[in-house]
C-alpha cells in the first residue's frame, strides 16, 4: 500500500470520513443523551426509548464509514486503489463552487433576513432583479421589469386566487 | 343495473362534465407550481365547491386531484422542480431525458403512464373495492415495518457508484425524518429548541430545497453563456417528441407492475403516493435488464413512478368507498365533501344508495379521459414557458418555490428550511452524495419508526412475542415474498459478478 500513490478523490473521501466520524460520535455520545429525554415509564431503559432511532442511525452510519475504510485498506493491500471509480469528476470547477457558495449565502440571506425584514414582495423584487442582472442581463430596466412581473405573478396567484397572505415583514408592520 | 345506469346518468350531465373539465384544468395548472400539492390545491379550492350542486362540486374535486398530479410531473421533467412530492421520483429520469432534448417525449410518457395508472386503479376500485379493502385491513404495524424496512434495505445498495455514500445519505435522510415529537412518548427529538420543528420537518420544504433549490443554485453557478440559454432544448427529431407504440409496448410490463404496486400502496391507509412512486421506480430499476440506464433518461424510469403515483389516487378511495375510512388526506377531503353533500360512504351505501358511488366512478373515468386530452395542451404551454432563458427562469423559480413553501403552513420558518435544505443539497452534490436515498429515507423513516415501535410494544405485551408476528398470515406471506425477492436479487448479483469476472479473464 505504501508503494502506490493514493488518487485525489480517495484522499478527499478519507478526509470526509475523518470529518464525519467525529461528528457522528459527538451526535451519539453528547447531543442525543443531552437533548432527548427518555421519560420513565415509557420504556426509557428498553429498546423502544425515544433515543433508540438516533442511536441506531448513528451506529449504522459509523458502520458504513468503517466498512468503507476497511474496503479501501483491502484494495490498498492488493494494490488496486488506482482502479477504484472516481465519482468526483462532475462536481464543478473551484471557481464555480465559489460562485455557488455565494449564491447559496444570498439565498439563505433572502430567507432569513430579507423576507422577515422587508416582507416577501420587496425582498423577492430585490433578489430577482439582482440575480437576473448578475446572471447576465446587462440592462437594469429589463431586469427590473422581469422582477416586477415575477412578483406580480406571485401576488395574483397566491393572494388573489388562493387567498394565501404572503409575509409582510417588519417593514409591512410599520 | 338500474343503480349503475342512474349513477352514470347523474355524472354525465353537461354541468358535471364541465366541472370535471374545469377542475382538471385548474389542477393541472396549479399542480405545476412548486409546493402546491394535490391535497393543498383541493384544500384551497374546496370552499368554492360548497356553493355548488353536489354533482358539480364532487366531479370538480376529482378532476383537480387527477390534474394536479400530472401538472406536477411536467415541471418535474422540464425544470427538475416537482410541483408535488409525488412527482419527485419522476425527476430522476424525466429531467435527464429533457436535457437530451427529449422533454416532450418524457412528458408524453408521463401523461400516458398517469392515465394508465389512474385507469388501472379506477377499474380495480370499481370491481374490487370491498375485497381489496378487506385485505388492506389485515395489514398491521408489523407488516408495515417489514415492507418499509425491506424497501430501505434494497434502496441503500442500488443508489450510486459508492455504496457507503448512498447508505450514509439514506441514514441522514432518516435522521432528518425523526426530527420532531417522538411517536410513542411525544418527547421532542433533535428539534434544536425550535417549536416549529416539533411537528417534524415538512416534506414540502425538504423536497423543494433538495430538488429545486439545490439544482437551481448548482446551475446558476455555471458560466453566464450557459445561463443565456433555456433550461432545456427540444429536439426537432419527431422520434424524440412522441412515444411510439413499440416504446409504449416495451414499457407495458413496467406500467402494469407499477400500477399494481401503486394500487396496493393506495389501498393501505397512511402510505402516500410519494412512497409508491419511489417504490415503483426502485422495483423497475431492480427488475430491468439495463439497470445502469436508470437515472440517465430512460422511458421506464418515467413510466414507473408516474403510473404508481397516479394509481394511488384511485386506490386511496378503496377503503373510503368500502368502509368509509379515508386512505390519506386527499381521500379525507373527498370524504368531507361527500359528507357535506349528505353522502356517507361505507358498506351500507353500496346496498342502500349506490347511485352516488357509481356517479363517482363515472367521474373518475371521465377525468382520466380529459386528463389525456388536456395533458397535451399543458405540455405545449410548458414548452413555451421553459423556453425562457435560465437567467430569467431560475430567479423566478426561487421566488415561487419560497411562496409555495410558505403557503403550506403559513410559516416563514418553512421558507428558511427550503433554503437551508437547498444549501445542504448543493453541498451533498458537490461531495458526490446521491440525494435520492436521502429523500427516500426521510419519507419512509416516520412510517418505519412508528410502526416498528408500536409492533414492539404489542409484541412485548404478549407472552410469546415471536408468536405474535408469526401468527399473522399477512406477515408470514410478506416474509415469504421478500425472501423470494432477495433470492432473485442475490442470483442477479452473482450472475453479474461472474459475467464481469469472465470479461476480465477474456481481456486478460
Amino acid at each position: 500500500m505504501s508503494g502506490q500513490t493514493m488518487p485525489g478523490h480517495l484522499r478527499l473521501e478519507l478526509l470526509l470520513i475523518a470529518v464525519l466520524l467525529p461528528i457522528v460520535a459527538v451526535f451519539a455520545f453528547w447531543y442525543v443523551p443531552l437533548s432527548v429525554d427518555a421519560p420513565q415509564g415509557f420504556g426509557a431503559e428498553s429498546e423502544i426509548s425515544p433515543r433508540f432511532a438516533p442511536y441506531l442511525l448513528a451506529a449504522l452510519m459509523t458502520a458504513a464509514m468503517v466498512g468503507r475504510l476497511l474496503q479501501l485498506l483491502w484494495h490498498g493491500m492488493r494494490g488496486r486503489l488506482a482502479s477504484l471509480p472516481d465519482d468526483m469528476t462532475y462536481v464543478g470547477t473551484p471557481q464555480e463552487t465559489r460562485r455557488g457558495a455565494f449564491l447559496n449565502a444570498l439565498a439563505v440571506a433572502y430567507g432569513f433576513v430579507l423576507i422577515p425584514l422587508l416582507g416577501f414582495y420587496v425582498a423577492s423584487f430585490g433578489l430577482t432583479m439582482f440575480l437576473v442582472h448578475r446572471l447576465g442581463e446587462r440592462r437594469l430596466l429589463v431586469a427590473g421589469v422581469i422582477a416586477l412581473a415575477c412578483v406580480l405573478f406571485t401576488y395574483l396567484l397566491f393572494e388573489q386566487l388562493l387567498n394565501v397572505r404572503l409575509p409582510r415583514g417588519e417593514l409591512g408592520a410599520l | 343495473m338500474e343503480s349503475i345506469i342512474a349513477g352514470i346518468s347523474l355524472a354525465l350531465t353537461w354541468e358535471s362534465i364541465m366541472a370535471v373539465f374545469i377542475g382538471l384544468l385548474a389542477g393541472q395548472l396549479l399542480g405545476a407550481i412548486p409546493g402546491l400539492t394535490a391535497t393543498m390545491t383541493v384544500a384551497l379550492l374546496i370552499p368554492y365547491t360548497y356553493y355548488l350542486d353536489p354533482w358539480v362540486g364532487i366531479p370538480m374535486l376529482i378532476g383537480m386531484f387527477k390534474g394536479s398530479l400530472f401538472g406536477s410531473s411536467v415541471t418535474a421533467i422540464l425544470v427538475k422542480t416537482p410541483g408535488t412530492p409525488a412527482a419527485a421520483a419522476t425527476v430522476l429520469d424525466g429531467y435527464p431525458m429533457a436535457q437530451q432534448g427529449k422533454g416532450e417525449k418524457a412528458c408524453k410518457m408521463a401523461l400516458y403512464s398517469s392515465v394508465f395508472g389512474d385507469g388501472f386503479s379506477d377499474i380495480v376500485l370499481i370491481f374490487g373495492a370491498s375485497f381489496l379493502a378487506a385485505i388492506a385491513l389485515n395489514f398491521g404495524p408489523a407488516e408495515y415495518t417489514l415492507l418499509v424496512a425491506f424497501s430501505l434495505l434494497t434502496m441503500g445498495f442500488v443508489s450510486g457508484a459508492k455504496v457507503w455514500k448512498g447508505i450514509v445519505a439514506m441514514l441522514l435522510g432518516m435522521l432528518i425524518g425523526i426530527v420532531g415529537l417522538d411517536p410513542v412518548t411525544a418527547t421532542p427529538r433533535l428539534t434544536l429548541g425550535f417549536l416549529e420543528l416539533e411537528e417534524g420537518v415538512g416534506l414540502i420544504p425538504m423536497l423543494i430545497g433538495f430538488l429545486a433549490i439545490a439544482e437551481v443554485l448548482r446551475q446558476m453557478e455555471l458560466p453566464r453563456k450557459h445561463l443565456a440559454m433555456s433550461t432545456v432544448s427540444f429536439s426537432a427529431d419527431p422520434a424524440d417528441r412522441r412515444v411510439s407504440w413499440p416504446e409504449f409496448r416495451r414499457c407495458l410490463p413496467t406500467l402494469f407492475k407499477s400500477s399494481s404496486m401503486g394500487t396496493a400502496v393506495g389501498a393501505l391507509p397512511g402510505i402516500s403516493a410519494t412512497v409508491a412512486a419511489f417504490l415503483a421506480y426502485n422495483e423497475a430499476r431492480r427488475a430491468s435488464r439495463n439497470p445502469e440506464k436508470f437515472g440517465k433518461g430512460t422511458l421506464e424510469g418515467v413510466a414507473a413512478p408516474e403510473s404508481a403515483n397516479n394509481a394511488v389516487s384511485g386506490a386511496n378511495l378503496i377503503p373510503l368507498m368500502a368502509f368509509g375510512i379515508p386512505g390519506d388526506i386527499a381521500a379525507a377531503l373527498i370524504l368531507s365533501a361527500l359528507l357535506i353533500q349528505g353522502i356517507t360512504p361505507g358498506p351500507v351505501v353500496f346496498r342502500d344508495n349506490p347511485e352516488p358511488i357509481y356517479a363517482i366512478f363515472t367521474a373518475l373515468l371521465l377525468a382520466n379521459l380529459f386528463n389525456l386530452l388536456l395533458g397535451h395542451g399543458l405540455i405545449k404551454v410548458a414548452r413555451r414557458v421553459v423556453a425562457v432563458p435560465k437567467r430569467v427562469l431560475f430567479p423566478a423559480v426561487l421566488v415561487i418555490a419560497a411562496a409555495g413553501a410558505f403557503a403550506m403552513r403559513g410559516s416563514v420558518f418553512d421558507i428558511q428550511l427550503v433554503f437551508l435544505f437547498g444549501l445542504l443539497g448543493w453541498g451533498l452534490t458537490k461531495l458526490a452524495f446521491p440525494t435520492v436515498p436521502l429523500l427516500i429515507g426521510f419519507i419512509l423513516m416516520p412510517i418505519l419508526e412508528s410502526n416498528l415501535r408500536v409492533s414492539m410494544l404489542i409484541a412485548s405485551s404478549v407472552p410469546d412475542p415471536l408468536l405474535y408476528f408469526f401468527q399473522r398470515p399477512a406477515f408470514v406471506t410478506l416474509i415469504i415474498v421478500m425472501l423470494l425477492l432477495l433470492a432473485l436479487i442475490l442470483r442477479r448479483v452473482l450472475r453479474d459478478n461472474s459475467a464481469a469476472r469472465a470479461d476480465r479473464l477474456k481481456e486478460g
